[in-house]
């Protein structure tokens, strides 16, 4: 597995059209069409799923479990939502229960775990930068161990709404829950990354 | 300041706030202090679009469309 830039835009209208067009010739037997779907989305979803599940091996089986699932459920697809909206909302809770068979990832129960999460990591951080200020490149990365370290709804949301554009409403419906839950799971990510950005600011001057 | 108001401010960094929600921000007593947290949270979605590493890489095109091949097309429940 690598890492690579990804595609910032939110997803315009005419890609939902086009992914509505693909999914109706899926659903009319033509497998070349999810292979473009499956293509176009593969890494999108397999972001997702890291937030919930560790090696790149589990990540890659349970996203290719998406995939197989998402095409044998493609008739339950009715166009009510997004194609990616279905699709990532299978993600989740799939790698929701890989995480429940597997145990593989420590869930942080309350706030005070998380911040002593943060705080050991930030010790850490400044162990390996002692008096040289940091890169945008460097503050990012310690910023992606940080969304590491946080619970997975909140790491999933934040990362649905910054990478992949989602509104709220579009996130509620990915994550099956309120919209004001979201919206608070935004701001507590927010926070926590704002906090560990904050440190590491402090600590660099 | 009360952690409802940061909330919206993340929400309005988002688009995600109705016209008496911007009100209540821009008429906050403290101005400095929403102008500071609007900022951080500017700061914040700056360095995670920044944060290439951010974003997983997988190829797993083959493999899957090796088993979906073995099935039999979906079919309507």
């Amino acid at each position: 597995m690598n890492l690579t830039q990804f595609d910032n835009q939110a997803l315009p209208k005419t890609t939902d059209q086009l992914d509505q067009k693909l999914v109706t010739r899926v659903q009319k037997g033509d497998r070349a069409a999810f292979d473009l779907l499956l293509v176009k989305y593969q890494n999108r979803v397999a972001s997702i799923v890291s937030r919930f599940v560790n090696s790149p091996e589990d990540i890659a089986d349970v996203t290719q479990d998406v995939f197989i699932k998402a095409y044998r459920a493609i008739h339950s697809f009715r166009g009510e939502s997004t194609f990616y909206t279905w699709l990532f909302r299978i993600a989740i809770n799939h790698a929701k229960r890989f995480l429940q068979k597997n145990k593989a990832r420590k869930c942080f129960q309350d706030q005070e775990d998380i911040d002593s999460q943060i705080a050991a990591h930030n010790k850490l951080v400044n162990l390996e930068t002692p008096e040289s200020l940091l890169s945008r490149s460097e503050l990012a990365e310690k910023i992606e161990k940080t969304l590491s370290i946080m619970p997975s709804d909140l790491s999933v949301a934040i990362i649905l709404r910054e990478f992949d554009g989602l509104s709220y409403e579009e996130i509620a419906k990915v994550m099956d829950c309120p919209i004001g839950t979201v919206r608070s799971r935004i701001f507590r990510a927010r926070e926590l990354l704002d906090k560990a950005f904050r440190k590491l600011s402090e600590n660099s001057v | 300041m009360s952690e409802r108001l940061k909330e919206s401010i993340s929400a309005l960094l988002d688009g995600e706030v109705n016209e008496l929600e911007l009100q209540r921000i821009l008429t906050h007593d403290n101005k400095q202090e929403v102008r500071a947290c609007w900022q951080r949270y500017h700061e914040v979605r700056e360095l995670m679009q920044a944060g290439n590493s951010l974003r997983v890489s997988v190829d797993i095109r083959s493999s899957v469309m090796a088993i979906i091949n073995k099935d039999e097309p979906p079919h309507k429940a």
